[in-house]
């Protein structure tokens, strides 16, 4: 399973997947960056069978709750605060489009408070990308012992 | 008299935060708004203090499509201050590094950003439904402009091998080889892009522009060469604040440039095509022609042919620096230490991009100037907008926005890199 964590670290909680990448280093994961520019996504996504992506959204839920998705059919709309021309979810809608869509596509995202320029990261957005860092090495360990047990 | 106003909150397909106003009367246009509201970044004031050696890679950070431009113009400059001059083949390594970014970004703006208007999409998913050759081949040339990138830079996105007097590490050249085959399939593509571009409609709509590029005595202008214009501007990058200047306008949050006396210019593709077509590679010039392209071209709209017949220049000079590159003894030169005042140009994909530092006998930055390409077209795009609108009058309100749009995104705007004016006063009580 390829990890790939999307932020940019000057616009507050557009960090949140950069902390979570930091907390799978630091757990000896595996993990690729993105800036979540479409494009870039694609190429990170290309040739995996299956691809976990973290990024932080903004979408009136409570700052600092983590959300999932794992059918590969939800639509993700573009939202203006990011400052790429073509972001995350035009990475995931091209990647419909044109096939490239990997066999098991899993979405995991951070509640945002802000995305404003030069501003911290928000104390619940810590907590959760260290919450979720934690989660995904325990989901990566499990599946490491399935196949070791077969 | 019919009042209409033409209002976009928040422009798409464009690098940054921006919106646009236009505000009409019957057919004459009474006010227009380019608006940058995306907040200023303070960039030139918190190099203030920093050791040169950390402005390449603190100025990359400014934008994720154009890190390379930002490298270059920084350390030209800190190198014209300290009097360093690298050996040939760190200078083709920097154009190779230059033509990486270039592939990139223009195939970027193409395919992504600018073909939706003229094939009549809202934005490239709807696109790629009809057309998913056209985004194939975006996706393979950025994959191939990254991995030259990635080569001499150590990675795709802010890069960190540059610095000031050379690299820190340079690739052999059986690693540069293996880039060989992937450009010769940019090359073939991009010539057949220049054929598809040229072949898309495009309004009637002329200006009379003045150009600014960079031009070199020999060679299609990257990283070196004088700041000329269709106006007879021959300038070094040294006298480049005597002759144009930048105006802060309130309803902006990047400065305005213009030549001083003169007004509003045309940085970018279109600008290095009309002062540079004899310094391109045979193959672009052929294929211009073939596209009923010479010099002076000034349909804006145009653009896009121009940054598919540039995609041809990188592909060929990036093949050319592969065939011709000898791996430097040391990957950098000597760096003397002393203090010194540099300016530089270079030309990134949207247009010059100028930097002026000053720093003290420990390397410790004083002062740093930095003017974006945008920042440079910001004026020039308001007046094509004051005049194209008034051609719009017989268009619904959609298709009016929808064309004001892509008057912009002739452009291709990096609006992250444009915000950073910043005007401070203090004032102290007795």
């Amino acid at each position: 399973m390829r990890v790939i964590c999307c932020g940019t670290p000057y616009r507050g909680d557009d960090a949140a997947g950069l902390l979570v990448a930091e907390g799978l280093h630091q757990l000896n994961i595996a993990v690729s960056t993105c800036t979540g520019e479409a494009t870039d996504l694609l190429l990170t996504m290309d040739g995996a069978e299956e691809v976990l992506i973290v990024d932080a959204v903004i979408s009136g839920a409570p700052a600092g709750t983590i959300s999932e998705w794992h059918d590969g059919t939800t639509e993700f709309r573009h939202h203006s605060s990011t400052t790429h021309a073509l972001g995350v979810a035009e990475g995931i809608a091209l990647a419909r489009e044109l096939g490239k869509t990997p066999r098991q596509l899993h979405i995991y995202s951070i509640e945002a408070r802000t995305f404003e320029i030069g501003r911290e990261i928000s104390p619940e957005v810590t907590r959760a990308a260290d919450e979720l860092a934690k989660y995904i090495a325990n989901l990566i360990a499990e599946r490491r012992s399935n196949i070791a047990v077969h | 008299m019919t009042a209409r106003t033409i209002r976009v909150d928040t422009l798409a397909r464009v690098e940054g935060e921006g919106s646009l106003y236009i505000k009409m009367m019957g057919d004459r246009v009474s006010d227009v708004k380019f608006r940058i509201y995306e907040p200023p970044r303070f960039f030139e004031a918190f190099l203030r203090g920093r050791h040169y050696s950390e402005v390449p890679d603190i100025t990359s950070r400014i934008c994720g499509i154009c890190p390379i431009a930002y490298q270059m113009s920084a350390i030209h400059a800190i190198e014209r201050a300290l009097d360093v001059h690298v050996g040939p083949s760190i200078r083709l390594l920097r154009r190779l590094f230059y033509c990486g970014e270039w592939i990139e970004s223009h195939a970027l703006h193409i395919f992504m950003l600018h073909a939706p208007d003229f094939l009549g999409y809202p934005d490239v998913v709807a696109m790629a439904a009809d057309h998913r050759d056209l985004v194939e081949k975006a996706l393979r040339l950025k994959k191939i402009g990254n991995h030259i990138v990635s080569l001499l830079g150590g990675r795709e996105i802010h890069p960190i091998s540059a610095r000031v007097g050379g690299f820190y590490k340079v690739p052999p050249r059986s690693q540069l080889q293996e880039l060989t085959r992937d450009l010769e399939w940019a090359l073939q593509t991009s010539l057949e892009t220049v054929e598809w571009t040229s072949k898309l409609e495009f309004p009637n709509f002329e200006q009379d522009y003045e150009f600014v590029a960079l031009r070199h005595p020999d060679e299609y202008p990257l990283n070196e060469g004088r700041v000329v214009s269709n106006r007879g501007l021959n300038i070094d990058a040294a006298e480049y604040e005597d002759h144009f200047t930048e105006l802060h306008v309130k309803h902006s949050n990047a400065l305005h440039s213009i030549v001083r006396g003169r007004g509003s210019y045309l940085v970018g593709p279109l600008a290095r095509f009309n002062l540079n077509f004899d310094h391109l590679p045979t193959a672009a010039q052929e294929s211009a022609r073939k596209a009923h392209l010479t010099p002076p071209v000034v349909n804006p709209f145009r653009g896009i042919v121009m940054r598919a017949v540039e995609l041809v220049f990188a592909c060929t000079e990036a093949l050319r620096i592969i065939r011709e590159y000898e791996s430097p003894s040391v990957p950098i030169c000597e760096i003397p230490n002393r203090a010194g005042i540099g300016q530089a140009i270079t030309e990134a994909p949207r247009g010059i991009l100028y930097h002026r530092y000053a720093f003290d006998e420990r390397g410790l930055i004083l002062t740093a100037k930095i003017v974006p390409p945008t920042s440079q077209n910001q004026k020039r795009i308001e007046d094509d907008l004051r005049e194209y609108a008034s051609h719009l009058v017989g268009w619904t309100q959609q298709e009016a926005t929808w064309k004001c749009e892509q008057a912009i995104r002739n452009y291709d705007p990096c609006i992250s890199c444009a915000t950073h004016f910043l005007k401070l006063t203090v004032e102290k009580e007795p």
